[in-house]
């Protein structure tokens, strides 16, 4: 490697190097118009979502309401009665929800939003134990179904024939996600659509595998896989699409499912 | 940004436009993969918009996304597993043509391939420079780092560089 080069380095903070005229040359990448989309969609629903002025305001009052009723009413019920510790605990606890209602009221949007977020983070942390209910739970709604029944085979029509047979090996989490994957990029003549936007297989197999890689630990199973990368657009929040060769429209979050039950009773 | 944290949504669209193509660029340079880079580019964007209310304006707003773009990419490191590979998919359709291996266009494609083999703290100074004209001092804010440190990068970057495109 040629030396630095202090000379060098004071003539390219002129701005006019050779360097720079080159890179300007071959620096004309935009940003692809979907991501457009998405972006400014995601900015107009923030602030729709948590509208700033009045609800600025909003948050810390319901927060010292809280606090205020849920010490007021812990301390009577403390004073009222002498109750051994865990119970005095117990009802204190009990009582903390029932102290934030009137607060909460007050602000439809923020409770509304509090509540969504609350169900989500719910959702995600049950996600292991609902995998494995629904793991036990579907096998045994397909052996229930017809076995050529259209609803149970019209989807798995659409895949290419190259699509091997069922294993009969016990397959683990992130085999399964690799079959998932790999149905996905084999859905000849479907369109994945995500935030309005058209892909095919190939391409929204890809999206999906970089989905997983970025989620890392967060997806254990495939269940997890389903709901945290393969579902719903994690900036929008939209429902990822699947229309397929026929003209049907279903969720990806549907189809992959009914793929996923396909997959463990097979097994 | 003040005017999007305070509730309107067309300033938010006006500082998006100018800024979304170097961001994307930066991110690009960062990753050599444009489907990373897109992913990247809607997360920096998304933590911008929950962190509008802390923006504050006595640094420009350029300097405080590419700070915000700099962590995301910095988490993405820490993710990924060491590698040397050189990126496959830089410039390769271009300079694969010996018909256009001549010429300023062919030697700037050359300079984005050997930008993608710098250090990624050395790549992202000259990036920085060129995409949003940063200072040094805003640079080594963003990189966490002296402004000296940030000196010295740029200085051993441009040696490189100078290896691929010569002398002015």
């Amino acid at each position: 490697m040629t030396e630095p080069d202090d000379r060098e380095l004071e003539q390219y903070l002129k701005g006019d190097s050779r360097l720079s005229r080159r890179y300007r040359e071959v620096s004309g990448e935009s940003a692809p118009p979907e991501l457009d989309e998405a972006v400014l969609a995601r900015a107009r629903a923030e602030l729709r979502r948590r509208p700033q002025g009045v609800n600025r305001w909003l948050t810390p009052v319901a927060l010292a309401a809280s606090v205020v009723l849920g010490v007021n009413l812990g301390w009577n019920v403390y004073k009222a009665e002498p109750q051994p510790r865990e119970a005095r605990q117990a009802l204190e606890e009990a009582a903390a929800p029932r102290a934030e209602a009137p607060a909460s009221r007050d602000s439809g949007a923020l409770a509304a939003r509090e509540d969504d977020l609350a169900r989500r983070n719910a959702e995600y942390a049950e996600s292991l134990g609902k995998a494995k209910a629904e793991r036990a739970r579907v096998p045994e709604q397909e052996q229930k179904e017809e076995p050529g029944s259209a609803a149970a085979s019209s989807d798995r029509a659409a895949v290419a024939p190259a699509s091997a047979p069922a294993p009969k090996a016990i397959l683990g989490e992130p085999e399964k996600i690799d079959r998932l994957i790999a149905f996905v990029g084999r859905l000849q003549g479907a369109m994945f659509i995500r935030n309005g936007a058209e892909h095919g297989p190939a391409e929204a197999a890809k999206h999906l595998q970089l989905k997983r890689d970025k989620a890392g630990d967060r997806v254990r199973s495939a269940e997890d896989f389903i709901r945290l990368c393969a579902s719903h657009s994690y900036l929008s929040g939209e429902a990822y699409l699947i229309r397929f060769a026929d003209g049907r429209t279903r969720t990806a979050e549907d189809v992959l499912r009914e793929e996923l039950a396909r997959i463990e009773s097979a097994q | 940004m003040q005017a999007y944290a305070g509730g309107e949504a067309a300033a938010f669209e006006a500082l998006y436009r100018r800024h979304k193509d170097a961001l994307y660029r930066y991110l690009l340079r960062g990753t050599s993969s444009p489907d990373l880079a897109a992913e990247l580019f809607q997360d920096v964007w998304k933590n911008l918009i929950q962190a509008r209310l802390r923006y504050r304006p006595e640094a420009p707003f350029g300097a405080w996304l590419f700070k915000l773009a700099h962590n995301r990419l910095i988490d993405h490191y820490r993710m990924q597993r060491p590698t040397t590979e050189v990126p496959e998919d830089l410039a390769a359709p271009e300079s694969d043509r010996p018909d256009e291996a001549a010429g300023r266009r062919a030697e700037a494609l050359r300079l984005l391939r050997a930008l993608a083999l710098l250090p990624p703290e050395q790549r992202e100074v000259i990036v920085l420079r060129e995409e949003q004209d940063l200072t040094l001092e805003q640079i080594a804010e963003i990189q966490g780092v002296g402004r000296e440190t940030v000196k010295s990068r740029l200085r051993y970057a441009l040696a490189r560089l100078r290896e691929v495109i010569g002398h002015d």
